[in-house]
């Protein structure tokens, strides 16, 4: 399903986009470049990419700009890349719309799975409410019914939100705000803690060891991921 | 040597201020008479001694005769010369003859003398009588003199015992001008140059009692006295136009600072003894502050030199632990390059895990300089969160997944656990380090355990390995920069910051970390211990409701 789709890469170091273009279009994707800001707004115009792979440190703008701007026009999924020093800046690119983040230095097969992830969210007809199978956990959106190992789980109002909220963009990282505007509404946007303990709840009917979840899992100082199934993140 | 050091206090010198007199009095003996307007007392003590001496004379005349009252007033001018001095018993010398005279002499009540007689033994009474107070009053004033000489010694060896146990600059400084102060009764400061050389601006260092500024005439004179090595302004004959007189604190190795105490003008010019024991006191504060200045510039070299240890410890780490992954690297990737058609896709695969591997571990040691640094330069900005330990304790399994690879890891977190203020992304990279740090130590195939539990008013979270432990000596010193347990292993020697790292977040984030060794079996607990935040109970108390 990854195959032949167009795919800008904007990054002003020349090795990150040689390698990424090697890759990329390895794997199939048309890839086309830009290095700076205003190179990438263009792109993004004259040739309607499929995923823009965006790297926040640009030389003539902030990537935060580049995003906002593009999102003024064009719900295309933009995947950030991030420095280590870019922590805040990362969650920021998140709430302002970018889809999904990849912390430099990454492995392609992270890169791979955010990019199918992305892109199996964009081409998601709207209205769809999708089953979630993965390992031994079913997650059935319209019969609200989630099961372990075939047992049925019994789930709270609000920890069925949740986990509907996370089915929905399954392999996508959805930030502490985005998650609580949602499920609690706008004005508990920063009650981060009424967040962990019901992920911790969740954790404790769904996960099989909890401790190490596998299903859950923490993107920490940003927000939480449904982990795709292996069989939907390899290539 | 570095004794704590009591503020100096007058107390601290055996009469300095006791009844009220002060030591130039003492010292200069008789300068009092001399300079200051006559003082009443002496010589109504005087005109006492006198009046005892004539009741005495009156009561001796009318049952013995005249013969021996003379020597009853003499008596009068002896004790008013041993008490008072010389001018006091002059005194008495002539209220003794005009009373003798006038009470006991015939006629009496009149100022004339019948007899030619006693004519002349009033007269030579009069002569023997300024003679024995003459001597008896220079006798008393070197006694006075002498008593306060050793008072004045006593005084300058406990000021220079005193200032021999002083270890800062600000102690030695204060404690010298209050003594000058209170030993010559003056208003006193200190005046030191703002950096070494010798055309440097003086500045005030202290004052007593605290000054702020000196006048500009005052300024004037200073720095002539700092330049010239001499003394200067009011009372010398240099720069004489303040109120203030100056002089070098001296060493061997040239001036270190400048004294000056403040002198009314119309003041008698400086007694010799005063002076000398201002000299005394200067040179004493000057051999101080050189030696202080010397003990200084030794800890500024020991720091240097430390400074230079680190550097070294950096450079090696640097070559080392950079080179030794970027050798790998190049090698393999190289070798895949020139050679790929000639490698089994198992050996292929084996360059490929190197080349990902040692990349990773590159990635970790620049991590690990540029926590660092951020923790050197006070760059660390704390995002405090309420957290769940066990969900941090997870994201950094989740991380050192590869690192772990070949070890055994059980978690143990207590499940009543509050949840914990703290930078989830400082504290994962702790919790990384310390696996990381156990994966090195511990050999493959042990396990590792992780402890999350109540310890008190905090929580307790540990790592234990199963490998060699910790040498004793090493306990503390595992968390100082670059230090690295001797490890017989090339190979598996870290970075020598890892652990650094560790202590410098967690007590950024309020909390403990230390080391110890297992006591069931050999290897090393790391145990990290937070507060509990006041606020952690809202989250317990949605849990029950959700």
């Amino acid at each position: 399903m990854a195959e032949g789709y167009t795919v800008l890469v904007v990054d002003d170091e020349p090795p990150i986009r040689r390698f990424l273009r090697t890759s990329l279009g390895a794997a199939g994707h048309r890839v086309v470049t830009a290095e700076n800001a205003a190179e990438a707004l263009t792109m993004v115009g004259a040739e309607k990419p499929d995923v823009v792979i965006l790297d926040l440190g640009l030389p003539d703008r902030s990537g935060l700009d580049v995003i906002a701007e593009i999102r003024s026009k064009s719900p295309v999924p933009i995947i950030v890349l991030s420095a280590r020093s870019d922590e805040r800046a990362k969650v920021e690119a998140l709430d302002l719309g970018a889809d999904d983040y990849v912390a430099k230095p990454f492995g392609m097969a992270e890169l791979m799975a955010r990019i199918r992830a992305a892109l199996r969210h964009a081409y998601q007809a709207d209205g769809e409410l999708p089953a979630f199978t993965s390992g031994d956990l079913k997650v059935d959106l319209v019969r609200r019914h989630v099961s372990r190992g075939g047992q049925e789980i019994k789930l709270s109002r609000k920890e069925f939100e949740l986990l509907r909220h996370l089915v929905m963009h399954a392999g996508k990282v959805l930030t502490h705000r985005q998650l609580l505007r949602e499920v609690w509404g706008p004005a508990q946007i920063d009650e981060v803690q009424y967040l962990r303990v019901f992920i911790r709840g969740l954790r404790q009917k769904l996960e099989l060891d909890p401790t190490r979840p596998s299903h859950i899992l923490t993107e920490l100082g940003v927000g939480y991921r449904l982990q795709l199934p292996p069989e939907q993140r390899a290539g | 040597m570095a004794e704590p050091q009591a503020r100096p206090t007058a107390e601290a010198v055996p009469g300095t201020t006791e009844d009220g007199h002060h030591w130039a009095a003492f010292f200069l003996g008789i300068a009092s008479e001399r300079g200051s307007a006559p003082r009443p007392l002496p010589y109504l003590g005087s005109a006492a001694a006198v009046g005892l001496a004539l009741g005495c004379g009156l009561l001796i005349e009318r049952f013995v005769g005249l013969q021996s009252v003379l020597l009853v007033f003499l008596m009068a001018i002896l004790v008013s010369a041993i008490a008072w001095g010389l001018l006091p018993s002059l005194f008495a010398c002539v209220l003794s003859v005009l009373a003798f005279n006038f009470f006991l002499l015939p006629p009496v009540y009149t100022f004339t003398i019948a007899d030619t007689d006693n004519a002349v033994a009033l007269f030579f009474f009069f002569i023997v009588a300024v003679i024995v107070s003459n001597l008896t009053a220079a006798t008393r004033s070197q006694i006075v003199v002498a008593r306060a000489r050793t008072r004045t010694t006593a005084a300058l060896y406990a000021f220079s015992r005193k200032v021999a146990g002083i270890g800062t600059l600000d102690d030695l400084l204060w404690a010298t001008v209050h003594q000058v102060s209170s030993m010559l009764n003056v208003h006193t400061v200190l005046l030191l140059p703002e950096t070494q050389e010798s055309s440097a601006a003086l500045a005030l260092a202290a004052g007593y009692p605290p000054e702020d500024r000196l006048a500009a005439a005052d300024v004037d004179a200073a720095r002539w006295c700092w330049q010239h090595n001499d003394a200067a302004g009011n009372g010398s004959d240099t720069v004489s136009g303040g109120d203030w007189f100056f002089l070098p604190l001296r060493t061997g190795s040239g001036p270190v600072g400048v004294i000056g105490i403040e002198r009314d003008r119309s003041e008698a010019p400086m007694h010799a003894d005063e002076r000398r024991l201002l000299d005394a006191l200067a040179d004493q504060a000057a051999v101080a502050i050189e030696r202080i200045s010397l003990a200084r510039g030794l800890a500024e070299a020991r720091v240097l030199g430390e400074t230079e240890r680190l550097r070294g410890a950096l450079l090696t780490s640097i070559s080392h632990d950079l080179r030794t992954p970027l050798a790998s690297i190049l090698g393999a990737a190289s070798s895949l390059r020139s050679y790929a058609d000639r490698y089994t896709p198992e050996q292929r695969e084996e360059l490929l895990s190197t080349l990902q591997d040692e990349a990773e571990r590159l990635n970790r040691f620049v991590g690990n300089l540029l926590d660092m640094t951020r923790l050197e330069s006070g760059a660390i900005e704390l995002r405090l969160d309420l957290v769940d330990v066990a969900e941090i304790v997870g994201a950094a399994l989740e991380r050192a997944r590869n690192v772990l690879a070949f070890h055994r890891v059980e978690i143990d977190v207590a499940s009543d656990l509050p949840m914990l203020r703290l930078d989830p992304l400082l504290f994962e990279q702790v919790l990384f380090n310390l696996l990381d740090n156990a994966a090195k130590y511990a050999p493959p195939g042990s396990r590792i355990d992780v402890h999350a539990r109540r310890d008190g008013e905090g929580v307790a979270i540990a790592v234990l390995d199963e490998g060699a432990g910790i040498p004793r000596g090493d306990l503390k010193r595992i968390f100082e920069k670059f230090y690295r347990v001797h490890a017989q292993d090339r190979q598996r020697a870290g970075t020598g910051l890892g652990l650094a790292i560790c202590r410098g977040f967690v007590e950024a984030q309020g909390g403990r970390i230390d080391a110890q060794n297992r006591r069931d079996r050999s290897g090393a607990v790391l145990t990290i211990r937070m507060p509990v935040a006041e606020t952690a109970v809202i989250g317990n108390v949605l849990a029950a409701n959700g």
